[in-house]
């Protein structure tokens, strides 16, 4: 097993009176992909602020390669959501600027505007890029820097399918480099990269593990049609159904028979997906504190 | 242990001292690069950001002339009021310049939170103030050369008698500049919003220039009393400056006191640096981490 270069032990952060998240431990190790996956609002991006060193957690220990983060430049790549880039410059110069501040920074920006399909747009200002691109550049800076643990805070949120599907190669590429990789995501698709995937609600880390492990903690998925839904909704947990494309899908409470939801007309009984899992850990009460 | 093995022991740990001297130079050479390539980094993107922002330069460099034309078209000056009131006038945009050059930026950055993505990349501090200082104090040089030059150009008593008089104007310029900027970051902390602190940054330079009788200049429409402006650093500096700049030989008969002060200036600029560096630290790189 390769040495942990993120470790953090009992991190927990508040703002004045209001508790952010508390009690989380966490490693990431190199050549590794680290997802923490989790609803809007519960903490991921504080949490990776944390983590690189952004803020200053109120409780815990969080090293870095054996040192408190961002003690040195390069330690970390930190991407910082939405906050990168100044929008009155133009995509080169923030470029530029990045490229002063941070020693570690390389020349791989050339190739990632190319990849990223901003290299035409780079003279514009920042200010008429749409979401995406703003992304697309916060990704060249971020990928551009020569570090041992990147941490990304919602890469793919407000990426293209094909992009999302890019990104997932750079991290891959990363990995492959001996490179330990954290990225934040509410996008159950973000999975598919992970070698670990760490879940996170407002309770805190609910479970952490392997896509197999996290996905087999998850009880089977009952599917049906829209119109079908009533038939089953006593036949899941929490009575709780989750749309999906022209479907229904719950997670099946753990007293119901499969063989009975295969005697269904338009029911079936299949594996979770991520977005089940997501709904699983992120919905369904009680659902994290039994997995934990 | 014999005496080779002694003396084979000490030259080894001379060596290690050695290495040891060169690995710690290396490092603070290699800090020192660092930090001066944050610093030109802030500088770089400050100076490409107010080179677009066309409020910031009219209200920085166009202002201050046009007040002083207007005060020039409506009263009948004598050639050394008219002197005072260029010096005086000039240095005001300077300050407006370095005020909100620096201001307006820093104030972007903590409204978008950027200081974390700062914080996690190690940067340093004081490179992060020299680099929006050094920014500020350019455009600041503009504005007071430009304040000069309208100034001349309607027959106000300004000129250049040496490299003595450019020295020490430069040196009073530059430690006035620093003032306004160290002032400017608690300033930018309380608005933590760009137009918020734009406008309360124009109105310290302005309170400034009309409370200490145009920067000293006219000491009669001064509001404060004579014993506390005097010992102003806008009033020092502008000072310092017009006692260099202003040509005219009734500048001392006229009342008004051309004594520089240098120390006490050079003593508002050391006090002001340490200032303005330990505020960027603790209120934007350590107290923010915070929040």
């Amino acid at each position: 097993m390769s040495e942990p270069v993120l470790v953090a032990e009992g991190v927990g952060k508040s703002f004045g009176e209001e508790r952010v998240f508390g009690e989380v431990d966490l490693t990431v190790e190199s050549g590794e992909v680290v997802v923490l996956l989790g609803p809007n609002g519960t903490g991921k991006s504080v949490l990776a602020s944390c983590l690189a060193g952004g803020l200053t957690p109120s409780d815990g220990t969080i090293q870095v390669s054996g040192r408190a983060p961002a003690s040195k430049p390069g330690a970390t790549s930190f991407l910082l959501q939405d906050a990168l880039c100044l929008d009155r410059l133009t995509g080169r110069e923030n470029i530029a600027f990045y490229r002063r501040l941070n020693p570690s920074f390389t020349d791989r920006w050339r190739s990632l505007v190319e990849t990223f399909g901003i290299d035409s747009r780079l003279d514009d200002k920042v200010a008429q890029y749409s979401g995406g691109m703003c992304r697309k550049l916060e990704l060249t800076i971020s990928l551009s820097i020569e570090a041992p643990l990147y941490i990304l805070d919602e890469p793919t949120a407000a990426l293209d399918l094909t992009m999302v599907s890019e990104l997932h190669h750079q991290l891959s590429t990363l990995r492959d480099r001996g490179k330990a990789v954290l990225m934040t995501t509410h996008l159950p698709m973000d999975a598919d990269i992970a070698d670990r995937i760490v879940f996170m609600t407002d309770s805190g880390v609910v479970t952490t593990g392997t896509p197999g492990d996290i996905t087999s903690s998850v009880p089977q998925v009952v599917e049906t049609t829209l119109q079908n839904a009533e038939a089953i909704a006593d036949k899941v947990i929490d009575e709780r159904l989750f749309r999906g494309e022209g479907v229904v899908r719950g997670l099946l409470d753990l007293g119901t028979d499969p063989a009975a939801i295969d005697e269904m007309a338009d029911a079936r009984v299949t594996d979770p997906s991520y977005a089940d899992v997501f709904n699983y850990y992120a919905h369904l009460e009680g659902a994290g504190s039994d997995s934990r | 242990m014999t005496d080779g093995n002694a003396v084979g022991d000490r030259l080894e740990s001379a060596a290690r001292g050695a290495e040891a001297d060169d690995r710690s130079s290396q490092s603070v050479g290699r800090s020192g690069r660092i930090w001066v390539r944050q610093a030109s980094g802030f500088t770089y993107r400050t100076l490409r950001d107010v080179s677009r922002s066309w409020t910031v330069l009219a209200m920085a460099i166009g202002f201050p002339p046009a007040m002083y034309l207007l005060v020039t078209a409506t009263r009948e000056l004598d050639s050394v009021t008219k002197g005072l009131l260029a010096g005086g006038i000039a240095v005001l945009g300077a300050m407006i310049a370095s005020l909100i050059v620096f201001g307006s930026q820093l104030a972007v950055d903590l409204e978008t939170d950027r200081f974390a993505a700062y914080r996690s990349m190690a940067v340093h501090p004081s490179a992060d103030f020299a680099g929006r200082a050094a920014a500020g104090s350019v455009i600041a040089a503009l504005a007071l050369c430009f304040g000069l030059g309208v100034g001349i150009l309607d027959g106000a008593p300004v000129g250049v008698g040496g490299v003595l008089p450019v020295a020490v104007s430069a040196v009073g310029f530059l430690i006035l500049s620093v003032v306004c900027m160290a002032v400017a970051v608690p300033i930018v902390v309380a608005a933590n919003n760009e137009q918020y602190a734009q406008f309360t940054l124009s109105l310290v330079a302005v309170f400034g220039f009309m409370l200490t009788g145009y920067n000293g200049m006219l000491m009669e429409v001064a509001i404060l009393d004579g014993s506390i402006t005097k010992l102003l650093p806008n009033v020092l500096a502008t000072r310092a400056m017009t006692a260099q700049l202003v040509t005219t030989e009734g500048v001392a008969g006229s009342g008004f006191v051309p004594g520089g002060r240098l120390v006490p200036l050079l003593a508002y600029g050391v006090c002001a640096t340490v200032f303005g560096v330990f505020l960027t630290r603790w209120q934007l790189y350590d107290e923010g981490g915070n929040r």
